[in-house]
């Protein structure tokens, strides 16, 4: 249903004969979900009770989600959780992936979509696959933190190049991001599965590392293709199937013809990553460790980046040559 | 056939109530003998008797409250004990029920003793295959039983059935015989589901009353002249349903139970008392029932000679 | 005609074999010596219309040493077959047949806690004295001490003997009656045979009665319980697990009985782990998912998970599950007392079935108890039915005895059958699509049941008439 009516919208929205309808529409979604969110009737309200002048240089949203926290009837069921009413949780899914299509670059966007999406039906299904396993169970049981304090970076910088903790470190060094970026769950609502999102998060960057793939777009479309048929998170499914549809032609081909073939295929064929106990195996030999899951090498993508710069650039210059001649 | 079954039950069975003419009692083979038709219809039949399922078997459920009417109509004729306490009040509405059960059973027992002491003789009048003459037989308080018919195939039927049993043995003696020709008096004289097919019933009652000892009890069936029997035993029992071999009845042999009491009235003027008389009617999916409605269908009647 | 000619010489060397022993003459003769079979005999010599009648009893087993035994030295320990009486069979036997319980060994309960293995739905039953739940030793010690103290004369128990051969005493004739040739060389003559022999009944057999039913592919594992403390309600408890339901009834103190019906392999593996790790599962079953219980047999079978580990598990999972009550009053409310051990020994597992007789009665001929019907143990109705077929059976016999008929014809038996396949069809059936019903894990059939136990528990009248049809009607 949501699915259909956010199919229709996006087709709506996306016909390019009618620019007015499509910036009503949009405008009429932010204002409606601005609205209701209420945010500044509450920003309002904090202003009057003081508490805007407590907040940290420029983000706002921190005050904005403890107002909202302190709002429920409901208790919190974990550190940092807010509950919603259901209502809210439709709404919640359908503002966030208004704006993640309109604004990918804004990773708050995403993550909020993420959640939104989190149907505790899919949720349940990971519990269960953490819950037949040895190592998934003492996941669950052990609850681990990633950060780079846990993980002890300067620790990784010092491991043999061959380790998954070397490769893992030079991952992050050279996409420039760290373990610490990662948003904090809020809207799941049992404890359990807040944390199970938490670690599904967490060890996405492990999967960008083990595999190689870097951050730009496509790479980042292959690991949610790889995660969604692993793991089967919907968020997954979705960023894997729409964001494609703002590529490029040639980016399309690429992915259809080489990335996804080998995401799903290796998806479905290796263990559960979901059980997998990064932190223990930071000393394993990389390949080691991609085989005992049974993940296959993906091919490397800046390699084939360059293969077609390298392409376009022989076609152009023996098109130049061609215009030269003629 | 519907005029001649209106004709039979509406005409008053003229042969019935008139005393037996003097040449009819002087042939004695012929006062109380059924008529050669019905002696063969029986010969026919006599093979498949004793197969409950077989064309016998409403006979066969039958008997079983004839039996019923028949213990019942013996125990009311005994009396509790001096000892045993009797509520003189309705104890099973006021009484909690464990209690009022308690003092049933005791009761229950009471009669129960005082009727397996008693040591009836009994004569079947009409035994035919033996279904009615073996159960008495079975019960503790029957001494003996005499079955007698007119048809030799029924009687050796019933001589081989009751060989099966060792427990009857000592009780059972079957003869074909004429009712006449028996000798000697009995506690208990049943006589059912045999009148409708002779043809002086009237001889037959004078008869089995004339066997009775001093308090002893005649147990007459047979079936009302109307046309709800005709209906049921013939036309739904033999014709539709089959449930009773074709031929077995005759709607203008049937007798209605007023005629029976009738009859106790002219003959037997101060010696009998008719103790009770139900109605019985069979029921598809239950079986056999007695009901209190004795002059439609068939019916049971038990009369005692007090004197 | 060739297997004829074969057959004949030793045919007739039978006829002569069990000619040379004269027949013993009987009124009824009774195969088998389990709480049927005893009730039955016990029944027939109490009552006042039955009691006359010749009676023989026959039974494999050491019913005078050992069975009757147990009535004056009773073990320390609780044994394992253990069933749930429920009132009505319980007031037949103390009431009607005479029979003195070792009321310290019988346990009454008040309720049964009904709760989905894939869902949180449960339903609670709950009525003074629902039922009692007593070894079959028990019953049948109790039976064997009440034929004692009756002292009839015409009753013959025979133990510790076979029956070898039935026929009728005139091959040609079925309404005959039979001679039952046991293995100690006696023959028997009987009006009536009545078998109490179980689910492979030899009478059953003997007399051509077809049975219909099917394995389920399940097996049943018991086993007696100790608890951890006194249980402060004393009832019942039973989960559906998609493998099977198991069930945690109580017995007196501290004492509780299991059965489990589980997959073939499944019960294998409960009775060769240690009691330990039973005790442990047996706990985890009540609380945890299907998926931790598939994971603790896989565990288990491979031998990859020790005593400590599994202890460690099942605890943190169990402190979740309760943490998500809310209330922890609660976790008396829905879960049954913890299982400190389990004796080892009392294990036991036996394979389940459904059959039901086409018809109970042939001439000379009754089927009583499980030789008649099996059913699934979920709902504790097998050994019940048995009971209410003897009070039935001798219903029928007492006024076939008033009326004078032949206890062996079927005449007399129609009855009997009459009165009680209906019902036990019935009960059979309820059962059986219970059972179907929860034997699977598949979502939307898991949403409706639960929603079914869920509506149940909330309508108070319907539930109370479901119990009354198995329990008997509330006192």
């Amino acid at each position: 249903m949501i699915r259909m009516i956010i199919g229709r919208l996006t087709r709506a929205l996306s016909l390019p004969k009618l620019p007015q309808r499509r910036q009503f529409v949009v405008a009429t979604a932010l204002t409606l979900g601005n609205f209701i969110f209420g945010r500044d009737a509450r920003l309002a309200d904090a202003m009057d009770r003081g508490e805007l002048y407590n907040k940290n240089s420029n983000d706002q949203k921190p005050i904005l989600d403890t107002s909202i926290a302190d709002s429920r009837p409901m208790k919190p069921n974990y550190k940092g959780h807010i509950p919603l009413y259901p209502h809210e949780r439709v709404l919640l899914f359908l503002v966030s992936g208004l704006k993640s299509y309109f604004h990918p670059e804004n990773g708050e966007n995403i993550v909020q979509l993420g959640e939104a999406s989190a149907f505790t039906y899919f949720l349940r299904n990971l519990e269960q696959t953490m819950l037949s396993d040895k190592t998934g169970r003492r996941l669950l049981r052990e609850q681990p933190d990633i950060t780079s304090e846990s993980l002890d970076m300067d620790h990784l910088s010092k491991m043999a190049p061959n380790t998954l903790g070397h490769n893992y470190y030079r991952w992050l060094v050279k996409e420039g991001v760290s373990p610490d970026t990662r948003a904090p769950v809020k809207y799941i609502n049992d404890p359990t599965h807040a944390y199970i999102f938490k670690r599904y998060r967490q060890c996405h960057d492990f999967y960008h590392a083990v595999n190689d793939l870097p951050i730009i777009i496509e790479g980042e479309i292959a690991v949610k293709a790889l995660e969604a048929a692993n793991i089967g998170v919907p968020m997954a499914a979705l960023g894997a199937l729409l964001a494609p549809l703002r590529l490029s032609q040639v980016q399309k081909n690429r992915l259809y013809d080489v990335y996804l073939p080998w995401a799903v295929r290796t998806g479905l064929s290796s263990k559960p990553l979901i059980n997998v106990y990064w932190e223990e195996l930071l000393d394993h030999d990389v390949d080691e460790v991609r085989k005992s899951l049974n993940l296959s090498s993906p091919p490397d993508l800046r390699a084939i980046r360059q293969e077609r710069a390298r392409q376009r650039k022989q076609f152009k210059l023996k098109y130049d040559k061609h215009e030269t001649n003629a | 056939m519907w005029k001649v079954a209106r004709r039979s039950y509406t005409k008053f069975n003229p042969d019935f109530l008139k005393p037996a003419s003097d040449g009819v009692r002087s042939n004695l083979k012929l006062s109380t003998s059924a008529s050669q038709d019905e002696i063969n219809h029986f010969t026919e039949l006599a093979p498949s008797w004793w197969d409950v399922w077989g064309p016998q078997r409403i006979l066969h459920k039958m008997n079983l409250v004839r039996m019923d009417f028949i213990q019942k109509t013996l125990r009311d004729q005994l009396k509790a004990a001096p000892d045993t306490y009797v509520p003189g009040f309705d104890y099973k509405a006021i009484l909690p029920p464990q209690i009022s059960s308690a003092i049933e059973e005791q009761l229950n027992q009471d009669i129960r003793t005082q009727l397996y002491q008693q040591q009836l003789s009994v004569l079947d009048i009409g035994c035919g295959g033996g279904i009615l003459a073996e159960s008495l037989a079975r019960l503790p308080f029957v001494a003996k039983v005499d079955g007698i018919d007119l048809t030799p195939e029924c009687i050796e039927i019933a001589r081989s059935h009751a060989e099966k049993d060792p427990a009857l043995a000592p009780k059972l003696d079957y003869r074909v015989q004429p009712l006449e020709e028996v000798t000697g008096t009995y506690d208990l004289v049943t006589c059912l589901e045999m009148l409708e097919h002779v043809a002086q019933p009237s001889e037959i009652l004078r008869h089995a009353w004339s066997k009775l000892n001093k308090d002893g009890i005649l147990m007459v069936s047979t079936i009302n002249r109307d046309p709800v029997s005709w209906f049921t035993t013939i036309f739904m029992a033999e014709q539709v349903l089959r449930l009773v071999p074709r031929g077995t009845h005759h709607v203008s042999k049937y007798i209605n139970s007023g005629e029976i009491k009738q009859w106790f009235k002219e003959e037997c003027v101060g010696q009998y008392q008719v103790l009770d008389c139900k109605g019985s009617m069979y029921l598809p999916m239950k079986g056999w029932v007695n009901h209190d409605c004795s002059d439609i269908g068939n019916y049971i009647m038990a009369i005692k000679k007090i004197e | 005609m060739r297997a004829f000619r074969l057959w004949k010489p030793h045919w007739t060397l039978a006829r002569t074999l069990a000619s040379a022993a004269k027949p013993k003459k009987t009124d009824i003769f009774i195969v088998g010596g389990g709480p049927a079979g005893l009730t039955l005999a016990a029944a027939i010599k109490t009552s006042p219309y039955l009691s006359t009648l010749t009676t023989t009893l026959v039974d494999a087993g050491d019913l005078k040493g050992k069975t009757a035994q147990f009535y004056h030295e009773p073990p320390e320990k609780f044994t394992n077959r253990v069933i749930s009486l429920t009132s009505q069979s319980r007031k037949f036997l103390e009431d009607r047949v005479g029979v003195e319980l070792m009321q310290d060994r019988l346990q009454a309960f008040d309720g049964l806690y009904v709760s989905d293995g894939c869902s949180d739905a449960g339903m609670e039953m709950e009525r003074d004295s629902m039922g009692h739940m007593i070894e079959i030793l028990n019953i049948q010690s109790s039976l064997l001490h009440r034929l004692s103290q009756l002292k009839a004369s015409n009753l013959n128990l025979v133990d510790q003997t076979k029956v070898v051969n039935i026929e009728h005493k005139d091959p040609k004739d079925p309404q005959s009656w039979l001679l039952v040739t046991l293995s100690n060389g006696d023959v028997f003559e009987t009006r009536l045979l009545v078998g109490c022999d179980g689910f492979n009944s030899p009478v059953r057999k003997f007399s051509k009665i077809e049975s219909r039913g099917w394995f389920y592919n399940r097996f049943g594992v018991v086993a007696t319980m100790k608890l951890d403390f006194l249980p402060f309600k004393t009832r019942g408890w039973q989960r559906f697990l998609p493998t099977g339901p198991i069930a945690h009834l109580p017995l007196p103190g501290d004492n509780a009985t299991l059965v489990w019906s589980t997959t073939e392999p499944l019960s294998r593996l409960l009775v060769s782990i240690d009691p330990e790790q039973l005790a442990l599962l047996v706990n985890a079953a009540f609380v945890l998912e299907d998926v931790d219980m598939q994971y603790y047999y896989k565990q288990l079978e491979q031998g990859t998970i020790t005593t400590q580990e599994l202890e460690l598990d099942i605890n943190h999972r169990t402190d979740l599950i309760y943490g998500k009550l809310g209330n922890e009053s609660l976790i008396d409310e829905i879960y049954p007392p913890l299982v400190s051990s389990i004796d080892g020994t009392s294990r036991g597992r036996f394979p389940l079935k459904l059959s039901h007789a086409d018809s109970y009665v042939a001439d000379r001929i009754a089927l009583v108890g499980d030789a008649a019907h099996t059913t699934h143990p979920l709902a504790g109705q097998g050994l019940n039915m048995g009971q209410g077929d003897v009070e039935s059976l001798v219903k029928a016999l007492e006024s076939a005895s008033k009326r004078g008929l032949d206890l062996g014809s079927l005449l007399t038996l129609e009855p009997y059958w009459a009165d009680r396949y209906p019902y036990n069809n019935m009960l059979l059936g309820v059962v059986d699509k219970l059972h179907k019903l929860y034997s699977t894990d598949f979502g939307p059939v898991v949403a409706v049941r639960s929603m079914g136990l869920k509506a149940l528990q909330a309508l108070g009248p319907i539930k109370d008439f479901m119990m009354a049809r198995v329990s008997g009607p509330s006192q």
